[in-house]
């Protein structure tokens, strides 16, 4: 069985949303800006909305049905899996990997990598040079001979920003993405890399608890992730996420889940109805 | 010369006078008194008043202290001053946090209300080093400069303190500014500051408290040392020359009388009350006109109260005058109603009366008429009798056709009826009955017979107790005696179906009873047959074993009978002699009869018994393809001792196809004919049994040759209990037995019968479902 598309799941009568509670996109509590959209996905398409909770290591082959292995920009292929879903939406950033195994929907939210350590730390914030290349090379050469936390086959795989060129103790967890911060509390290690979304959440949480360092990716994008094959379905997201940033629904959700997200991504979100 | 006694009368009336005059000092000087009381009392209650808005203003503007002690305990200032010690920058998380805390104040500024609208109508946090962190306010309101918060900013009190935005001259932009050092880790980091408009406070606190007190007697308002913060549409229209009011600088704590002038210039006399809010630069004074307050001159009083008590005096003479001229017309007009009320009453009494008496006899008309009653009053001695119309209609008549003679009632009552009638009015009137009551019939015009209830009484009767006069009703009771009548049709009609109901329920018992009693004899000759088969079954082994053996030694003893010639003669002789002796010769002979027919008698014996089972068949109980022949057979041999000292039987047994029924039952129905048949023959005659198809139909006949069935009891040999056998000898249930089990069977059964001739039951039953 194959993720559906669109005729599919018009004759299934059901919108199978593979989510991970993450962040403020998939709370965990029954809401969250994805859920809210992907709800309100399915009504666009006349169907039932239905959660399907997944994991980071297996949420691409939930979708796909196929088991991939990612190495570095280049993904392969090991092993079949039975699909569960039809939609990855769950502040699920846009990689050059993961764009050869599934199709990304328009950009939903922005997003970047930062380094986060504890408040304790000795390790100063970077000063920003106003060039983004400077800050990241700045950022990664205080990570030297410290533990940093990170997570394989997520937006903070190392391979990904080439950590082990660093020459941080990079430790691969195997939890949640929204457990990152806490296990840097706890003292699992002295930095952690977060994106931004999770990043700003943390700082709210945990105010004096967490600095951010700096910056060890270029400025990403999160979007809704489809099937290669499901061509339609992606279309017809991409339409209906055009009519929610007219009539003002994406922005209020944006608001709702991520109020400062407009005034720290002003660029991103210029002109969206409010 | 004045007499002495006119003298005294003048003094007497200058005493009089100069009494009066004291008197009305007295009164002037109490009232001036009393003027004075009511000014301090007005003056008092404007302080009060005053001072009462103020202290809630007050209060109000102390709770505005505790409003910023919020805001700087907020966890965002906290957070932001926190990131910021670690060294974050702004584009790298710091941001984030300015954010969080702009969000924030600008919540907190939507979130206080005063009345409906944001009290704070702007918040500002700006740091140390002057920088605007903040700065939340309702759209369309200019950037605050830096300059301009300077002025607000005290970096060493660490307490709330208030200024005052004065905003454009009489533009009721006038603002309450607020600020409030922020302290991160016991070091000054940064201000809040907040902004209150001074016209909402003025309409919320001053104004709309104040709006029985912005009257066009006094005015409240709000100012500091330079300038009122109300515009001249905020006080109405107040007799207070707002365009002339003193420099706000002027005016001082307590109570101050100053002159004002109005549009026209003219000079308003003016008290004020000011009130300073404490801790803030404001000020609340309350202003209100002397002018409605002065005392009028003494000779102004007097002239006044003189007047006054000549106009009293004018006054009472024309009133006492009047009041005569009114009291002896309003004597007159007393009389007269009184006499007009009594003649009211009587007339009400008489309408009442009137109104009693006809509701009275409408009452009673419909009583009658409603109760369709007819009445008749009888005068004894000369038999004249008065109808009413409801007697006459009653019977069909108009009141005019009927003769006022007892003769005409008399020859309306039914002759079947008039004995009766005239005993119990008889009675009555011998005084033996309280009430002369009677049921009878009377003609109608049309010639009907109706029922009517006749009641009456005795009414009057002389001084010897003869009856003079009789009066009574008529009740049409006709359709009562018809639902009598019908309701005793209806009883009777009921006691014969619930009397049917049981005979019918005492034939089912008793049905069930038969059919139950043949069910058993049915299982225990079934029992009996299975009982008896067993052992049979040896026995005729045996008997056709003991055939063999027989053969083999008569064959033997042949042979050896040949053999005998080579023995000596004297033993042949002895042999034979020995043969004659035990009749051996006889013996062989008879011994194969004796065995044939103890072979036949148990080959009888089992055919019996396997009849026996076949017409039992205990075990079959469901509707199946049957063979009737066999059924005809099996139940012959069951019955042939009822049968073969009264009749011969001839079988016609047809080529016929399987029937579809219960065997069973078709079996009992088949031994209930053929015992039938032979109970009717006397001596000895024949019982036919033929079967034969006509189309998809079998049919069976059973006939007999006995003394038949007479016409009129032919309609009823099914019926329950119905037998022409003596008693003792049938239940009278056999052939309605047999009616049910064929009918069951899904058949028919009929007779006919020619007395003395016989009689011929037919059967007929469908052909098997395989044979269709």
């Amino acid at each position: 069985m194959t993720a559906g598309d669109l005729d599919d799941i018009k004759t299934r009568g059901v919108l199978r949303h593979l989510g991970i509670p993450y962040a403020n996109f998939v709370t965990g509590s029954g809401d969250g800006f994805e859920v809210e959209m992907t709800q309100k996905f399915a009504e666009f398409l006349g169907v039932k909305y239905q959660f399907v909770k997944t994991e980071w290591g297996t949420v691409v082959q939930d979708l796909t049905g196929k088991v991939v292995k990612s190495k570095g920009s280049d993904v392969e292929v090991i092993g079949e899996a039975p699909v569960k879903g039809d939609i990855i939406a769950n502040g699920f950033t846009v990689l050059p990997w993961r764009e050869k195994i599934v199709n990304f929907s328009v950009p939903t939210f922005p997003s970047q990598i930062w380094l986060i350590a504890r408040a304790d730390s000795k390790v100063r914030p970077i000063k920003p040079s106003l060039k983004i290349e400077k800050d990241i090379a700045a950022t990664k050469a205080l990570m030297k001979n410290r533990s940093v936390l990170s997570m394989e086959n997520t937006c903070l795989d190392p391979r990904l920003y080439n950590l082990s060129e660093t020459g941080a103790k990079v430790i691969c967890t195997k939890g949640q993405l929204n457990e990152m911060a806490p296990a840097l509390i706890k003292g699992d290690a002295e930095m952690t890399i977060l994106d931004v979304p999770d990043a700003l959440i943390a700082l709210q949480k945990w105010p004096g608890k967490l600095k951010i360092i700096g910056p060890v990716s270029d400025k990403q994008k999160m979007a809704p992730a489809f099937a290669k094959e499901s061509r339609e379905l992606l279309a017809a997201y991409n339409r209906f996420l055009e009519k929610t940033r007219k009539d003002g629904t994406y922005m209020r959700l944006i608001n709702k889940y991520y109020p400062t997200a407009y005034s720290f991504f002003p660029d991103f979100f210029k002109g969206l109805k409010q | 010369m004045i007499p002495v006694k006119r003298l005294r009368l003048r003094g007497a009336l200058f005493l009089i006078n100069l009494l009066l005059l004291g008197y009305l000092g007295f009164l002037l000087l109490n009232l001036y008194s009393s003027h004075e009381r009511i000014h301090n009392a007005a003056v008092e209650q404007l302080q009060h008043n005053t001072e009462k808005r103020a202290l809630v203003l007050e209060s109000f503007l102390l709770d505005r202290t505790e409003d910023l002690i919020d805001l700087s305990e907020k966890q965002q200032l906290l957070a932001y001053f926190e990131n910021l010690s670690l060294g974050m920058s702004l584009e790298y998380g710091l941001g984030a946090s300015v954010n969080d805390l702009r969000a924030s104040l600008d919540r907190y500024r939507l979130r206080k209300k005063l009345g409906s609208s944001p009290l704070y109508k702007r918040i500002v946090f700006v740091d140390a080093e002057n920088n605007v962190l903040a700065d939340v306010h309702a759209d369309g309101s200019n950037k605050v400069k830096i300059a301009t918060l300077r002025r607000y900013i005290s970096r060493r009190s660490q307490i709330v303190r208030y200024h005052i935005d004065h905003g454009e001259p009489r533009s009721g932009q006038a603002q309450l500014v607020l600020s409030y050092p922020y302290l991160f880790k016991e070091r000054y980091a940064g201000s809040l500051i907040v902004w209150i408009s001074l016209a909402d406070l003025y309409d919320r606190f001053v104004r709309a408290d104040g709006a029985k007190n912005n009257t066009r007697d006094s005015i409240s308002l709000l100012h500091d040392n330079e300038a009122y913060f109300c515009t001249a549409s905020n006080v109405g229209h107040s007799r207070i020359p707002f365009g002339s009011l003193p420099e706000p600088s002027l005016l001082k704590r307590d109570r101050q009388v100053m002159t004002l002038h109005d549009e026209d210039n003219r000079a308003v006399s003016v008290l004020s009350a000011s009130i300073p809010l404490t801790g803030t630069p404001l000020m609340l004074t309350s202003f209100i006109p002397l002018e409605r307050n002065q005392l009028a001159s003494p000779l102004q009083l007097v002239l006044t109260t003189g007047a006054i008590g000549l106009l009293i005096l004018a006054g009472t003479v024309v009133l006492i005058r009047t009041d005569m001229n009114s009291r002896l017309i309003e004597t007159r007009l007393d009389e007269a109603r009184i006499r007009e009320e009594a003649m009211a009453d009587q007339n009400r009494m008489l309408y009442a009366t009137t109104v009693e008496l006809k509701e009275s006899k409408e009452k009673l008309t419909l009583a009658l008429e409603g109760a369709d009653l007819g009445l008749w009053s009888w005068h004894i001695p000369s038999g004249k009798v008065d109808f009413n119309e409801q007697w006459a209609a009653m019977l069909g008549y108009q009141l005019s056709e009927l003769d006022s003679d007892v003769s005409a009632w008399e020859s309306l009552v039914h002759p079947d009826d008039m004995l009766h009638v005239q005993q119990v009015l008889k009675l009555h009137l011998a005084g033996n009955s309280a009430l002369y009551e009677t049921e009878h019939r009377c003609r109608t015009k049309s010639g009907e017979w109706l029922w009517i209830l006749d009641r009456g009484r005795v009414v009057e009767r002389d001084s010897a107790g003869a009856p003079i006069r009789m009066a009574g009703t008529h009740l049409d009771i006709n359709d009562r005696k018809l639902a009598e009548e019908r309701l005793l049709q209806l009883n009777n009609d009921l006691e014969q179906r619930v009397q049917e109901e049981v005979t019918k329920n005492r034939q089912k018992d008793a049905f069930m009873l038969q059919q139950d009693k043949m069910a058993s004899i049915g299982q225990l000759a079934a029992g009996v047959a299975h009982e008896i088969n067993n052992p049979m079954g040896f026995i005729i082994s045996n008997l056709g074993t003991l055939t063999k053996y027989t053969q083999a030694l008569t064959t033997y003893i042949e042979s050896y009978e040949q053999q005998l010639t080579v023995l000596p003669v004297e033993e042949q002789q002895r042999l034979e002699a020995l043969k004659k002796q035990l009749d051996v010769g006889f013996i062989v002979s008879d011994i194969s009869a004796l065995l044939s027919e103890s072979q036949e008698g148990a080959d009888r014996v089992k055919q019996i018994v396997l009849d026996l089972k076949d017409f039992t068949r205990a075990d079959e109980v469901t509707v199946k393809d049957t063979d009737l022949n066999q059924c005809v057979r099996s139940t012959i041999n069951i019955v042939r001792n009822e049968l073969k000292y009264v009749a011969q039987l001839d079988l016609q047994l047809g080529d016929i196809p399987p029937v579809l029924c219960n065997p069973q039952q078709i079996n009992q129905v088949i031994t209930n004919l053929l015992v039938n048949a032979a109970h009717a023959i006397d001596g000895h005659g024949s019982i036919t049994v033929v079967t034969r198809q006509e189309g998809q139909k079998v049919v069976l006949t059973v006939a007999d040759t006995g003394k038949g069935i007479e016409p009129e009891l032919i309609k009823r040999i099914f019926e329950p209990f119905f037998t022409t056998k003596p008693v003792g000898q049938g239940t009278g249930l056999g052939l309605t037995i047999s009616y049910d089990m064929v009918k069951r069977n899904g058949g028919e059964i009929s007779v006919e019968s020619e007395l003395g001739k016989g009689t011929i039951f037919t059967v007929t039953l469908p052909v098997g479902e395989g044979e269709r």
